[in-house]
């Protein structure tokens, strides 16, 4: 196994930019997730690694060696697909063989490779089967074995699996951390889905228009966003962002919302606040916003929109003027449609972005609490 | 296993079988349906049922080409036809002739595809002038090509001779030796872009992640086409082969008009000879009975015909 390097890779489609500008160092062993949006950029960032795609600029390295030019089979890298891409004339056997075979290696060899392979991922009984008559999880198991069965430098993978359904997803999402975990793999892993990334990743590289927004370990990246788009990206239901400008009110800071409702800030929010160049953006996720149902002073009133049991714990959307708040409270929270609510944000987690250039107020020091934003490189968002 | 049979829902107990109607009340259910498809039923009977009938009863009996007599042989038009030595030297030119021309035009024709699927400038006026042969008429390609190589007054020969290139005229049409490699050569190029158009259309859906998978794995170009393209193209392949495979033993215009079967004999094929027995000898008997021999050959080769177009599924059936 080896680390992967990213130095200012840049992929041009004539004049659309692809890829602008993407630096990223992955260690030996580690697990990075590559997230966003489609058309973000990551899966052709995956491509430029593999070598299925040219750079028009910047260096890739594997270990220590330079890679731009050499092909995608002299790379040593193995990849998933997220169809899988298993050969479907093939047995499964031959599928794994296959890039042994490719490069030339002894056919004893082959054979025990292959054994060992099927023994690691539970697939030995498939062997004399052909990819259509496997399930979508065997077929994903036959993929990794494919990639697993040649001792690559890293594995690439892209977005292996979203074809499979959720129960099966939550399933292969633990087997393939295990997975990792168990063979110290360096992985480079192509998602949409945050939740992938957070839970699998030891860090998560978040992209947008082709520009990497942030890069640091999943908890870091969900608890200080760099701007507004991670903010609203990582994290399930979405970070509730809204827009304000930042005002006094009892001789406090606070900050009035443009449909008119005002919340006051504690003194260290009020500093952050101030630094901002006009409006703000505050943004506060679901589990920080207070509820209550009866009038307190400097809460916000807000009406009950609709209400989403979901067993272990109650998601409320309210209406805060023309915009919608998610709030969660108790399993047996339940309010019926236009029931006055009101709330409270959390000064402690309350996340302060500018409006006008959306990048995150930096934290006052030691006030809130007590986190930095640490090594999170924050680059103005694109689109 | 547990979480299989954790799974098994309380099935509903299986519906009480209907007795099957018989054949003529389910006539007269569907009643319109089968209205619907009397007139091309009628059709068919007439043009294809009618003749196939007509020809093996007329293949029972000679008929001397001055009067309209029919006289019973018996199998006697088949002995005659079997046991000559023409029939076989004409059965060897037409498999020489349908493997041929099917295996060159598919070899090309494959190649051909490759070529104009990749991206390069002027593509489209190169997939263009590949696909003329295809769309220029049997009689319009057959005198022109014997024009051309005509060994008197063709152009190749001409033009060989006043370039010094050859000595003598160039004789290829009215050689023993070399009328069927030059009849197959015509009928090739007037087929590969059949071929072309086939494979191109295939590879266009070979998968492009499979491709990519492929060269991560380290095949090189050669391993990609061998272990990617070629199987996913199979069905292709097989419907195409075929198809050319039949077309090429039911051939007749190219080399009747061409060569007319000569010079003796040397190009005749199964089709050109029968014409020239039953519109030329005017003997309707015995070209009866060469068709009935033929179509009973053919017979054989669309059971595997049908059994590929039909059969190809059988490996893609997923186990429930």
């Amino acid at each position: 196994m080896a680390g992967v390097t990213l130095r200012e890779i840049v992929k041009e489609y004539g004049d659309v930019v692809a890829v602008d500008h993407v630096s990223l160092e992955v260690q030996d062993g580690e697990f990075v997730a590559l997230v966003g949006p489609s058309g973000c950029g990551k899966t052709t960032t995956l491509n430029l690694v593999a070598g299925l795609l040219e750079l028009t600029d910047g260096d890739i390295l594997i270990g220590d060696k330079l890679i731009n030019d050499l092909d995608p089979k002299d790379r040593d890298l193995a990849m998933v697909f997220q169809n899988y891409a298993l050969y479907p004339n093939k047995k499964v056997y031959d599928n794994l063989a296959f890039p042994l075979k490719m490069r030339g290696t002894p056919k004893g060899e082959i054979a025990a490779r292959v054994r060992k392979t099927a023994e690691i991922l539970s697939i030995e009984h498939l062997l004399d089967r052909k990819p259509k008559q496997l399930s979508g999880g065997q077929q994903q198991r036959v993929a990794l074995g494919r990639a697993l069965v040649r001792n690559p430098k890293a594995f690439l993978m892209d977005e292996p699996l979203s074809n499979l359904d959720a129960k099966l997803r939550v399933q292969m999402r633990a087997e393939l951390k295990r997975f990792h975990q168990e063979i110290g793999a360096t992985v480079l892993y192509v998602t949409h889905d945050q939740m992938e990334a957070v839970t699998m990743a030891d860090k998560m590289a978040v992209m947008s228009g082709g520009v990497l927004q942030q890069y640091g370990p999943p908890d870091e990246v969900y608890r200080h966003p760099v701007n507004v788009f991670v903010a609203g990206f990582v994290g399930s239901p979405s970070m509730n962002l809204l827009r304000a400008a930042v005002t006094a009110a009892d001789g406090q800071g606070a900050l009035r919302g443009t449909e008119g409702w005002l919340h006051p800030l504690s003194p260290a929010n009020a500093r952050r606040a101030a630094a901002s160049s006009g409006d703000v953006m505050v943004g506060i996720r679901h589990n920080q916003v207070h509820l209550s149902r009866e009038e307190r002073p400097g809460w916000v009133e807000t009406r009950v929109y609709t209400v989403e049991p979901t067993g272990d714990l109650t998601y409320v959307h309210l209406r805060l003027g023309g915009q919608l708040l998610v709030a969660s409270a108790d399993a047996e929270w339940r309010a019926a449609p236009d029931d006055r609510v009101w709330v409270e944000f959390d000064q402690g987690s309350l996340h302060l972005f500018d409006a006008q250039t959306e990048l995150a107020l930096p934290l006052a020091d030691a006030v809130a609490s007590g986190a930095t934003v640490g090594s999170a490189r924050a680059m103005a968002t694109a689109g | 296993m547990a979480l299989s049979r954790a799974r098994v829902l309380p099935v509903a107990p299986p519906r009480a079988r209907r007795p099957r109607p018989g054949l003529f009340a389910s006539i007269v259910r569907h009643w319109a349906d089968y209205l619907y498809v009397a007139p091309a039923l009628l059709v068919m009977v007439l043009v294809i049922g009618y003749p196939v009938v007509y020809t093996v009863y007329l293949s029972f009996f000679e008929t001397p080409p001055r009067s309209g007599d029919w006289v019973w042989t018996g199998v006697g038009n088949y002995t005659e036809t079997l046991g000559s030595a023409r029939f076989w030297d004409t059965t060897r030119n037409t498999f020489y002739w349908t493997v041929g021309s099917t295996a060159l035009a598919f070899v090309i024709g494959f190649g051909a595809a490759l070529v104009v699927q990749r991206q390069f400038v002027g593509r489209g006026i190169v997939r263009a002038i590949l696909l003329i042969p295809y769309v220029i008429s049997h009689v319009a390609a057959a005198y022109v090509w014997r024009w051309f190589l005509h060994s008197d007054y063709g152009l190749v020969s001409g033009t060989l001779l006043d370039w010094g290139v050859i000595e003598r005229p160039l004789v290829l049409f009215d050689s023993i030796r070399w009328v069927m490699p030059t009849v197959i050569l015509v009928n090739v190029w007037k087929e590969f872009p059949f071929v072309m158009i086939m494979l191109l259309a295939g590879l266009q859906t070979v998968p492009d992640q499979l491709m990519r998978a492929a060269k991560v794995d380290g095949a090189g170009a050669w391993n990609r086409f061998w272990h990617v393209t070629v199987p996913h193209l199979k069905g292709v392949i097989l419907i195409t082969t075929l198809l050319l495979f039949v077309v090429n033993l039911n051939s007749f215009t190219l080399v009747y008009l061409m060569t007319g079967g000569g010079p003796a004999g040397a190009s005749q094929l199964w089709i050109t000879e029968i014409y020239n027995i039953a519109f030329r000898s005017l003997r309707y008997g015995e070209a009866s009975a060469y068709s009935v021999v033929l179509f009973l050959i053919m017979l054989s080769m669309g059971y595997f015909y049908v059994k590929a177009l039909t059969g190809g599924g059988k490996s893609q059936r997923r186990p429930a």
